[in-house]
């Protein structure tokens, strides 16, 4: 080695130099030992060399070729409209399979269970994520309503609605005590979805035994089976879930904003993607939910809450307050009087208001959820001391009584 | 060796689950390494171009069962290779031009990108670089290229390569070798040039 050759030598001159270049290129450690040495011994160059390294590192590339940054953008809506027309050939081969499995469908309602049928729809069957939501036609639906693979069907409020391992569904009415198996499915994996309008309960056993409860106002996507290596659903809307263990395929509730990861649990989610706050209550063994791209654990009796600023807290909560609903009563502790109103809105699909004056007030014990709003009503006023009426057929205030 | 962000971490989580916008920010994280890539093997752009469109448009209706982020990265380099030599051998037949036994020739070339230097010194410094990566085989450029700017383990250049492990280290350390080689034969010529004047 002769370190003196270096002494002289600018940055631009090392980047000139072979013997640089490929320490450089290759990052070798009997070169990088080499060019150690030579700093140690020539303390006066080690700038240059540093210097060299940086120019190096920042400006020589390697197969510089680049799609310019407007070309990526179209490329990628070109390769998005493609995958949007993959999906639409996929959507109609299922549509023509659907509408021969609803006429299947409705030769098997000798059974007696009462079932209604509407045609086949063309909204595509939700695949993934949320966008899967938006089938206003059907939420505006006054019945709980069943769609599978495109074929929907109307049932009674509370009833139940089962899958079996194998994908093949079960319908237990309030009219009928024994089963009436509807149908096989067509494909093991397609999805289903379970819509339950305002005013009305619904519950279902999914593939994997795990039940869940549907509380008013929600929309809950499942497959007929779940995947080898996980078990996964949606919901927009409230509810109570008991979770099958199984520790080798996580269970993964999704809403709008949450993906709650479980392996055998109970736990209550409230998820409207039309409430600012989406709560998750955990009733028994444990769970992790990630919201945007943050992650929690979450323990018995605790409370987890969303907030407006994207952030979350986890509190502790008497956990039937948020759990009972789905007996058909309403539990509650340290409820306002707006919240139980907001309850008591969604569940009979009326328009409550409360005046200013009584919004804050707590609410303690236990409301049964009549069939009639009525009664409900008149319980709260007469415990709350407070008055209620009808400002039209919709649309009903509370006030402080007079 | 090749390093995600926690947020690039998150976002794959997200995109096996079939989110959408996690696929569209990967295709924005690779494109231009995978067009890169492609370019060493073959000139056409709007080929790779093509194939590279041919790629995600597959793994998007796939199930996504990669290891990890890296793995993924991996798996695209190697359909973007698959499906341009598959391209490469229907249009040759076509048009029987012959192609090399060992598939495409990987072309390598350094660029001094033209900010700060004099554009004389840029250019020194570009031909000295693709001068030392000439003296390797075609084969050699592409091991190095998969190791040192692609951040691919020997593991995964072996697979591409389609050769075993020890003959992937055999190749890239004795690529070195070779560019030493060449580098004390300089310095011999320099020191005759030298000492003859």
């Amino acid at each position: 080695m002769q370190p003196s050759k270096y002494t002289h030598y600018s940055a631009i001159d090392f980047l000139k130099d072979e013997h640089f270049l490929t320490w450089q290129l290759f990052r070798e450690e009997s070169d990088k030992a080499y060019w150690q040495q030579v700093m140690a011994d020539c303390p006066d160059v080690a700038p240059a060399i540093m210097e060299a390294e940086t120019f190096y590192r920042q400006h020589v590339k390697w197969n510089d070729f680049k799609i310019p940054p407007y070309e990526i953008i179209e490329r990628l809506a070109l390769l998005q409209g493609m995958i949007r027309q993959k999906k639409a050939q996929h959507r109609r081969r299922r549509i023509a399979l659907g509408t021969s499995a609803a006429a299947a469908v409705a030769a098997g309602l000798v059974a007696g269970v009462t079932l209604l049928f509407t045609a086949p729809t063309p909204q595509p069957p939700p695949l993934a994520g949320h966008a899967a939501f938006s089938d206003s036609a059907f939420i505006e639906s006054k019945e709980i309503t069943l769609i599978v693979d495109h074929s929907a069907m109307v049932l009674s409020n509370n009833s139940q609605v089962s899958y079996t391992a194998s994908g093949a569904i079960a319908v237990h009415t309030e009219h009928t005590n024994g089963e009436a198996l509807i149908r096989e499915p067509i494909t093991a994996t397609q999805q289903n979805k379970l819509i339950v309008p305002k005013g009305r309960r619904s519950s279902i056993i999914l593939a994997d035994n795990t039940h869940v409860w549907l509380n008013s106002g929600t929309t809950l996507i499942f497959p007929s089976s779940f995947e080898r290596h996980r078990r996964e659903i949606y919901v927009d809307g409230e509810i109570y879930i008991e979770v099958e263990k199984d520790a080798t395929r996580p269970f993964i509730v999704k809403s709008s904003a949450l993906n709650i990861e479980v392996l055998g649990t109970k736990f209550n989610v409230s998820a409207y993607s039309s409430d600012v706050e989406q709560t998750v209550v955990l009733v028994e063994g444990s769970v992790e939910i990630a919201a945007g791209l943050r992650r929690t654990r979450l323990f018995p009796n605790q409370r987890f809450s969303t907030d407006n600023k994207g952030g979350y807290e986890v509190d502790e909560v008497t956990v039937t307050d948020y759990t009972s609903w789905r007996h058909g009563w309403i539990q509650t502790n340290t409820t306002s009087l707006e919240e139980l109103a907001r309850r008591l809105s969604r569940y009979y699909d009326k328009e409550i208001i409360c005046d200013t004056r009584v919004a804050h007030l707590k609410c303690y014990g236990k409301l049964v959820l009549f069939d009639d709003l009525d009664k409900a009503l008149h319980t709260v006023s007469k415990n709350m001391n407070i008055e209620y009426r009808y400002t039209n057929n919709k649309t009903i205030m509370l006030y402080p009584k007079k | 060796m090749l390093k995600f962000t926690p947020e690039q971490e998150a976002l794959f989580c997200k995109f096996k689950e079939g989110d959408e916008d996690a696929f569209s920010f990967f295709y924005q994280l690779f494109v231009n390494e995978l067009y890169a890539y492609g370019k060493g093997l073959c000139a056409e752009s709007e080929w790779v171009k093509d194939v590279i469109q041919d790629v995600f448009l597959k793994i998007y209706f796939k199930e996504k069962e990669y290891e990890s982020l890296a793995h993924f990265k991996y798996f695209l380099l190697k359909s973007v290779k698959n499906k341009l030599y598959d391209l490469y051998k229907s249009k040759s037949i076509a048009a029987t031009t012959p192609i090399a036994d060992t598939g495409m020739d990987f072309t390598l070339a350094a660029t001094v990108l033209d900010d700060i230097v004099r554009s004389d010194d840029r250019l020194i410094i570009q031909q000295k670089i693709n001068k030392l990566l000439s003296t390797l085989t075609a084969r050699q450029r592409e091991a190095i290229y998969l190791r040192f700017i692609q951040e691919l383990d020997y593991a995964q250049i072996a697979e591409m390569l389609n050769m075993n492990l020890t003959s992937v280290r055999k190749l890239v350390s004795r690529s070195l070798k070779r560019l030493k080689e060449n580098q004390r034969l300089l310095f011999v010529y320099l020191f005759l040039l030298y000492t003859s004047n």
